[in-house]
């Protein structure tokens, strides 16, 4: 028997596997930074700034090693009511515009390394191919916007417009060769307007009513994403429980595409001679994306005296929310749903050839298939059938409502009591998904749009009582 | 407007620009590398794309040269040796473990083979809901482990050091084309290739069996001639060599047997041609005779010195099938191994020291309540049943059925070429009337005497075994015997073996092949490789129908077997490959009973 080929070695992962473990760890920027700014009758701003960074994880690449990295902004603001003569009902105009550039470095790692095994003094084999395009992704951002107040400054517009491209983004690819090629390549651009409307109604000298409408939109296009030798567009991807996020050219991020069940040459689902479901082993069926793209919000304030009543209105319109949980309580024959469908089966006498409570195929055929059968595939943990457990993630809720009264001078001048309650994500007005879309699995890329297991989003009620003196 | 009416504002910053940048910049500014992580080494910053399959064996070497090659190549040579572990179930350098090894044997090709079934469907990662329902997500482990071997060696083969130790990059080139035929006989095309001159993007152009096969063939003539070269070296460079050897190569005999020189390889080259020429014995009868004659000229493996394993008695590691088997619990004898080893009465099954032992725990019948008391019987498990859920026997009756014994397999050794192996190909040989150097009863018999499982240090066992060879191979019937299952899942099965196996000069052809193959079969054990790919080739050993056939793709029916396993790639950039060039090489679609290039559907004979 041989013996370790590290001798007097002290590392503190000798303890135990998995129970200790040690890293080391450093990371730093270097920049220069210049910024300028020039005012003109305070009716004109400019803004300008210049950065230069060079990243420590750059050091490693020869290509680029201490290269400094220059980014600039630009940015104006005007008000336009100090150059034009605006008509009495329209108090207040302010153009904005900016350009800018932020950069980002890749992962701070080292990117071609293998491990060596203490114990047989063999090394593992080479998994990454030579990160060659290194370089940090650039954010080019350019924003616009027109601040307006109108009818002694009751009514208020904001409206924003931007267009941002990311370009150089990073990206590991995978291949048949079993590396893992690193690339500073493609280019995302996000286009939206966010779009602000207020007004403040001042019915009489007791009453007020503020309310604000706001929305958003942001689309999402995929420019580039590089190509291989054969011209052939790079396929990048993330896969989460059965469901493979593509990033493929000119389409928006977070197009999720599923492996269909295997189906007879007339679209019906295939069984198997012991009455199985089958999948197919590619990535074809597009389920949806999951992002939303508008985004509403309604606000009001409304006080009475010394009474004070807000509420808050809020959701998204479209997008796709996975629910691994009802998968997961399918497959394991605990949902409500599974109970249904064997309940069914009892009453309605229908079983398979071998006995089990059946239910009919979703697909109009006719044809018999075990509950729990189908149920198991379907709800298979890691290769959920995710279709069946897509939902719209469409939603609009009470997101707050708060009463309050305000005890005015309680204890001398200025001094007052006020006493409000508050209710925050009270009720869903508008919901599809039996899971709540907000709450997502992780920022990931591509991991926005699971649920599994989530704790639920809480309902709060609250009591507040403020003394101001 | 005029300037007099401007104000400016200026607020300037980082003006220090000129002040000395480099000087104040210096401090604590460290590099990637300096926080590597203590096992973690940088590799070289260069992707050569050489000439791996040429071998400039009668180039003049210098000493200085041989040093320097050697120092530029130590990383290599470290990774080239985890790429050894790596052919039977090593990860990361390490020696074969069990999660790479029941990834790369234990959930596939075992049961492809049939000597085990899975006995339980819920794992970590996945499902395995029967034999055949074979996912890219949960079977990829053959491939992966190919990479790793691929990853591990290409890159020195295109090194231009290693051209300075012809012999070495001989040998490294022999492991990669071992491997390489592994993976060919599972998926039936890879872009070999492309992974031989270390591309390492894609597009990857895919390659059939054919030509793969045709090319290690045409590899092996030039690592002879290289290898036979080294007998031409200067002394200092043969010392050089043999201590470069000795270090780096797992796989070989030698270093444990006091061997010296390059000859074991050479061996292993010829035995590796042999198999493939007998894999061809049907497609292209002609040219695998002449294969298979010139490979026993050129001397193939001949004693159990000669061959070649990861021995875990010297390296230092147990069979990672205990682990896997009975620890875990992911794996059982399957019930056509029982079946066949019951017909024959073979020393694993009989006796006082059998390789399976008895169900673990009561087993009691669906049907009839019947209860098969604990140690009473060996019991296999239908291949393909739908297995139960849960690991033990207490939640899933099915981990009751027979296990090994953990003394016999803890030292077996991994083969990479077992001399049973290159017995029972020279015996098939000579019955294709093949000049395999002696008789097909003689290369049959040794097969089997030498065809057990145990460490060849462990004494106690293999007298038992070979005491018990006596009887065994005086056997001209099977007993009768059939298969039942004392859990009622199944129906009773005859067996399915009508043979004996004792030699019998007047036993018809197909006969004579229906024993050396079965005998071949139960030599393997537990290496699937070779007996699923004899299986698909000559129908031989006669094994029970797997159950749910047509879980996998729907391909296969029931009485079928698995004639491949689909391309375990899933990601875009290989699926797009594979639609590209993949399915023209393999020359069918990517299902499961799509024939491989050798895999013809005629008579054996």
């Amino acid at each position: 028997m041989k013996l370790s080929t590290v001798v007097n070695g002290f590392n503190t992962k000798y303890g135990s596997t998995g129970v200790t473990s040690e890293s080391d760890g450093s990371n730093w920027d270097r920049a220069v930074f210049a910024t300028a700014q020039l005012g003109w009758k305070e009716k004109v701003y400019l803004d300008a700034s210049f950065r230069a960074d060079a990243y420590r994880v750059y050091r490693q690449f020869n290509n680029n090693k201490d290269k400094f990295y220059g980014y600039f902004g630009v940015g104006a603001n005007v008000l336009l009511n100090e150059f034009f003569k605006l008509p009495e009902w329209w108090n207040y105009a302010k153009i904005r515009a900016s350009y800018s550039q932020v950069g980002n470095a890749v992962p701070n790692r080292y990117y071609n390394s293998a491990t060596s095994n203490d114990y047989t003094g063999a090394m593992s084999a080479t998994s990454s191919g030579l990160f060659t395009s290194a370089k940090p992704e650039t954010t080019k951002s350019f924003e616009t916007g027109l601040e307006m107040l109108f009818l002694d400054n009751r009514l208020n517009v904001d409206f924003t417009f931007y267009n941002t491209l990311v370009t150089d983004l990073y990206m590991p690819i995978g291949n048949t060769a079993g590396i893992v090629v690193y690339e500073n390549s493609a280019k995302v651009r996000n286009l939206g307007i966010e779009t602000t409307i207020g007004y403040n109604f001042q019915i009489n000298r007791k009453l007020r009513w503020r309310t604000a409408l706001n929305f958003s939109f942001n689309d999402n296009i995929i420019k580039e994403v590089g190509y291989d030798a054969a011209g052939r567009q790079k396929q990048i991807y993330t896969d989460v429980a059965g469901v493979r996020v593509r990033y493929f050219e000119g389409d928006a991020f977070g197009d999720m595409y599923v492996r269909d069940l295997k189906r007879n040459d007339d679209g019906t689902i295939f069984l198997t001679s012991s009455g199985n479901l089958i999948k197919e082993q590619n990535y074809t069926k597009l389920i949806g994306n999951m992002n939303s793209k508008w985004q509403l919000g309604w606000s009001n304030t409304i006080n009475y005296k010394n009474f004070q009543l807000s509420f808050l209105i809020n959701g998204r319109i479209g997008g796709k929310v996975i629910s691994l949980t009802e998968a997961m309580l399918d497959g394991l024959g605990l949902s409500e749903r599974t109970a249904v469908a064997r309940d069914e089966a009892v009453s309605k006498n229908l079983y398979t050839a071998d006995g089990q409570p059946a239910m009919y195929l979703p697909d109009g055929s006719g044809n018999l298939i075990g509950v729990r059968n189908y149920y198991q595939v379907v709800g298979a943990r890691n290769s959920e059938y995710s279709p069946l457990y897509a939902y719209n993630a469409t939603n609009f809720r009470l997101r707050e409502l708060s009463l309050a009264y305000t005890f005015r001078n309680l204890f001398g001048e200025n001094k007052d009591l006020s006493l409000s309650f508050i209710g925050r994500n009270l009720f869903f007005i508008y919901l599809d998904a039996p899971v709540d879309p907000d709450i997502s699995l992780s920022t990931g890329n591509g991991l926005g749009g699971f649920e599994f297991f989530n704790t639920p989003s809480t309902r709060s009620i609250g009591f507040n009582v403020k003394l101001t003196y | 407007m005029t300037m007099k009416q401007n104000r400016f504002i200026l607020p300037l910053a980082a003006i220090a620009l000129s002040l000395g940048f480099a000087s104040c910049m210096d401090y604590g500014f460290d590099d990637p590398v300096s926080t590597l992580s203590y096992n973690q080494v940088a590799l070289e910053d260069e992707v050569y794309h050489g000439t791996a399959e040429i071998l400039k064996y009668d180039v003049d070497i210098t000493e200085a040269g041989f040093d320097k090659a050697l120092e530029n190549l130590q990383t290599y040579l470290r990774q080239a040796k985890g790429g050894q572990y790596a052919m039977r179930g090593g990860k990361e350098g390490n020696y074969p473990g069990e999660h790479a090894y029941q990834r790369q044997y234990s959930l596939g090709p075992d049961n492809y083979a049939q000597y085990t079934t899975v006995p339980h469907y819920d794992f970590m990662y996945g499902t395995l809901q029967s034999t055949y329902d074979i996912s890219a997500e949960f079977n990829p482990g053959p491939n992966s482990m190919y990479l790793m071997v691929k990853n591990a060696m290409v890159p020195m083969l295109n090194h231009p050091d290693i051209d300075s130790i012809p012999e070495m990059k001989a040998i490294y080139l022999l492991m990669f084309d071992y491997a390489s035929q592994e993976i060919m006989d599972i998926h039936g095309a890879t872009p070999y290739f492309k992974f031989l001159s270390n591309w390492q993007e894609a597009p990857f152009t895919y390659d059939g069996v054919e030509t793969v096969y045709r090319a290690i063939i045409q590899h092996i003539h030039d690592i002879d001639r290289c290898l036979l070269h080294y007998e031409a070296r200067p002394d200092w460079y043969k010392a050089k060599l043999q201590t470069l050897m000795d270090e780096n190569l797992e796989i070989c005999k030698d270093k444990y047997t006091g061997q010296t020189g390059v000859k074991s390889w050479i061996r292993l080259a010829n035995s590796l041609k042999l198999r493939i020429a007998i894999h061809c014995a049907k497609i292209i009868p002609d040219e695998a005779k002449t294969w298979a004659e010139e490979a026993i000229a050129g001397g193939v493996i001949e004693s159990e010195d000669q061959e070649f394993a990861l021995l875990e008695s010297q390296l230092g590691f147990s069979h990672p099938l205990n682990m896997i088997w009975i620890t875990w619990g992911d794996a059982r004898l399957s019930a056509s191994f029982e079946s066949l080893l019951m017909s024959l009465q073979h020393p694993y099954v009989t006796g006082d020291m059998p390789l399976f032992k008895n169900n673990s725990a009561r087993m009691i019948n669906v049907k009839t309540g019947e209860a098969l008391e604990p140690d009473t019987r060996i019991v296999g498990l239908r291949e393909g049943i739908h297995p139960g859920m849960g690991q033990s026997a207490a939640s899933n009756p099915m981990l009751a059925c027979s296990v090994f014994e953990k003394d016999d397999m803890f030292d077996a050794p991994l083969y990479i070429m077992k001399m049973s192996e290159v017995d029972f190909l020279r015996a098939e040989g000579a019955l294709r009337g093949w000049n395999m150097g002696g008789t097909a009863q003689f290369f049959y018999e040794r097969g089997i005497r030498q065809g057990y499982i145990y460490d060849r240090n462990y004494v106690e066992a293999i007298d038992n075994y070979t005491t018990m060879m006596n009887e065994y191979m005086e056997r001209t019937a099977p007993i009768a015997y059939t298969y039942h299952d004392p859990l009622g899942n199944v129906d009773d099965e005859p067996s399915t073996t009508k043979i004996g196996v004792k030699w019998d000069d007047s036993d018809s052809q197909e006969m004579k092949l229906e024993k050396i193959i079965t005998q071949k079969y139960i030599a393997s054990f537990p290496y699937p490789n070779e007996a699923w790919v004899d299986l698909r080739r000559t129908g031989y050993p006669k094994l029970f129908p797997v159950l749910n056939a047509d879980e996998g793709d729907g391909s296969l029916k029931y009485g079928d077997i698995l004639r491949r396993a689909p391309f375990p790639n899933t990601d875009d950039a290989s699926v797009s490959d594979i639609q590209a060039t993949g399915l023209k090489a393999l020359g069918g679609p990517d299902l499961q009973a799509t024939r491989l290039w050798w895999d013809v559907d005629a008579p054996n004979f």
